[in-house]
């Protein structure tokens, strides 16, 4: 639960972080570019505001900011059968010896995947994030050297049919594949 | 009409040249693969193959990646019969009675009915819609700069009160889309905004991006922490014919979801996450023994898949007269239209009249594939649902990052799909609307020019915007629509605190 609360917080803040600078930001735009970026910035800084403080608004406003109201909700007994059957579906699962919740370890490898394939090439990646990634998860080595098999021919495939430059990056030039 | 009669076999051209027609399957099966795969769905599906588009025509991109989302409102059953799981949102409703039936040793009854009620819903409801675009036209026609801003407006509200989340929450979602949507050299005046002087934010962020780092990673995070779909615990038995007689058994029960399918689609922000439990609710409130729904009541299928591919045309509404999408799927689809350079609004519906009416026509015939398809499908219909996620997520990421590459071969564009992909898995867990956001970042740059535009008429006044009935009612339905709903729970609590504390 503390947990859910601080990154919540934490999303809020960033809203207001980025609403805040993009609004300071669009007065330096003048009276045409900026109208539009001032009004959205001040929404996003405004809500953001308002949900980070709902806990101490009064009752109607606390309603407004923090209450999940729908405008067009099912009847109460199809609700009724909605909330079994979520309650029947499990929650996050671990993965057997591994030290990091799957959800974590998925964000963290993809932003890896694109920090290591903005420097060698999104094709020599591929089949190494792929591999490690089935292999974390336990997958048999058939399927997996499948994936990678795939994985390779697609990216393989953007780099000759869409001349998608997916072979060389900031570290690695090979002038192109063929 | 006969506007509409001269464009007909214009339309009917597209439709039977060159590769549409292929096109049109390919993009059911594409559909059906994605829908019945656990955790994909039309939506993911979409985004994926957008980039994919790039090469097409604008037509055939329009009509292939609505042959997947009607595809998909088919193939999301069949893990919803098989195991208990919906492919889609649009076929939640489905599992409360095609799981058990699939139990009774009736799976093929249940998968024939979805194949069929499916088919039926959309068949009807595209006819319906093709009935009726006449008067959409001439609706589509009163609406101005200001009514299009209003309308942007208005659609964003709209999803913030219906999909879950608090209303605030949900301003902030879309506001923030508008925002992001700001960034690069401005539409109205050649102002560099927020570029930080890198040539490589001169042009923004690719709404495409922004959609496949939402609707895909953002997915794939949150897909990797749910337990695995178990294998299948029933046989595919039952009987082809039995399952289409049920359908024609219950002709009051097709039409009343059709309608309601239809009417929910229209409606921005709704989808077809609600017309299937609309329908379902329906379905059983009016029948002689609502106590069989949820222990394998046919009707209970019949409704929720006639629903769901109903609200694909329903959808089609306000997403090709306003620009305002019916639910994520059609967010893709808005952004598909854009990208092959199909505004949304009048030219669809007077110079690209003939385009509108192939896309039409694709989707009755899409329908028409549908049925047979999954009736093709059904005997291999089990191996989808064998398909391990954690097979499939490190594909999808690879798909998504080379499509974001291959937009404009751009790292922008993938580094955007990055940090969406993570704050939107975090937007979607504490429940700030990524269908707002998705609006927004899409309609950002509409509803700016819009505005520029109409405060340019009025001389910078703001009053534009309440000078003429059809905008005074865009503005009381945006201010209804936002308070109405807080307004309405917070005499209910007082009634509630008032009767306890009597």
């Amino acid at each position: 639960m503390k947990t859910y609360v601080d990154s919540e917080r934490a999303l809020t803040l960033l809203f207001l972080l980025i609403g805040g600078s993009m609004l300071a930001e669009a007065y330096s735009f003048g009276s045409t570019a900026g109208l539009f970026p001032k009004l959205t910035a001040s929404i996003v800084v405004g809500g953001s505001i308002l949900i980070l403080f709902q806990n101490h608004l009064p009752g109607p406003l606390r309603t407004f900011v923090a209450k999940d109201i729908q405008l067009i909700q099912a009847s109460e007994d199809v609700q009724k059968m909605t909330d079994r059957a979520i309650a029947s579906s499990s929650g996050e699962t671990e993965v057997a010896d591994r030290p990091l919740p799957p959800s974590v370890f998925t964000g963290g490898f993809v932003a890896a995947f694109i920090v290591c394939s903005y420097l060698v090439g999104m094709l020599w990646t591929t089949p190494v994030f792929v591999a490690i990634y089935a292999r974390w998860f336990h997958q048999p080595w058939r399927y997996t050297i499948l994936v990678v098999v795939l994985s390779f021919a697609i990216a393989y495939g953007f780099s000759v049919v869409l001349n998608t430059p997916v072979d060389s990056g900031v570290l690695l030039q090979t002038l192109g594949v063929a | 009409m006969a506007a509409i009669t001269a464009v007909l076999p214009q339309a009917i051209e597209i439709l039977t040249s060159g590769y549409t027609p292929y096109i049109l399957i390919l993009g059911v099966l594409l559909g059906i693969l994605f829908g019945g795969l656990p955790g994909i769905g039309a939506t993911l599906g979409m985004a994926i193959v957008l980039p994919l588009t790039l090469p097409l025509d604008g037509p055939d991109a329009i009509i292939l990646l609505i042959s997947i989302y009607s595809g998909a409102m088919y193939g999301g059953s069949i893990p919803a019969i098989l195991v208990n799981v919906p492919g889609t949102a649009g076929d939640a409703a489905t599992t409360f009675d095609g799981y058990p039936m699939a139990r009774q040793g009736k799976a093929i009854n249940a998968l024939v009915i979805s194949a069929v009620a499916s088919a039926i819903g959309g068949i009807l409801a595209v006819t319906i819609l093709l009935v009726i675009s006449p008067s959409l036209i001439e609706l589509v026609l009163l609406f101005g700069s200001p009514q299009y801003f209003l309308m942007a407006i208005l659609g964003i509200s709209m999803i913030t009160v219906i999909t879950t989340g608090s209303t605030v929450k949900g301003l902030v979602a879309g506001a923030f889309g508008l925002l992001l949507a700001t960034i690069g050299i401005a539409p109205t005046v050649p102002v560099k905004r927020y570029t930080f002087d890198l040539i490589a934010l001169y042009s923004g962020l690719d709404y495409i991006a922004i959609l496949i780092g939402l609707f895909a990673i953002a997915e794939m995070i949150g897909l990797s922490k749910e337990e695995q779909v178990s294998q299948s615990e029933t046989g595919l038995e039952g009987s082809v014919l039995e399952g289409v007689k049920s359908v024609f058994r219950h002709p009051i029960v097709v039409l009343k979801s059709m309608v309601i399918g239809l009417l929910v689609g229209a409606v921005p922000g709704s989808g077809a996450s609600i017309s299937n439990f609309i329908s379902y609710g329906e379905a059983m409130r009016s029948s002689k023994t609502p106590e069989r729904f949820g222990n394998g009541a046919e009707e209970g299928v019949v409704a929720t898949d006639v629903a769901n591919n109903a609200t694909v045309a329903g959808a089609l509404i306000p997403t090709f007269s306003f620009g305002i999408p019916g639910s994520g799927s059609t967010a893709v689809l808005l952004g598909g239209l854009i990208m092959h350079g199909l505004r949304p609004g009048p030219d669809l519906f007077t110079t690209q009249l003939h385009i509108t009416y192939s896309v039409f026509l694709g989707l009755l015939v899409g329908n028409i594939v549908i049925l047979i398809m999954g009736l093709i499908v059904i005997p291999r219909a089990g191996y989808l649902t064998q398909v391990d996620t954690d097979l499939i997520i490190p594909v999808i990421v690879v798909l998504s990052a080379l499509g974001a590459l291959a937009l404009r071969n751009n790292w922008v564009d993938v580094w955007t799909i990055l940090v969406l992909g993570l704050v939107g898995y975090f937007m979607k867990k504490h429940d700030f609307s990524v269908i707002a956001f998705v609006l927004g970042a899409i309609l950002g740059p509409i509803a700016e020019e819009n505005l520029y535009r109409s405060l340019s008429i009025s001389g910078g006044s703001f009053g534009i915007f309440l000078e003429d009935p059809l905008s005074l009612f865009l503005v009381a339905s945006i201010i209804v629509i936002l308070l109405g709903p807080t307004f309405r729970a917070v005499i209910e609590e007082r009634r509630v605190e008032a009767s306890g504390g009597g």
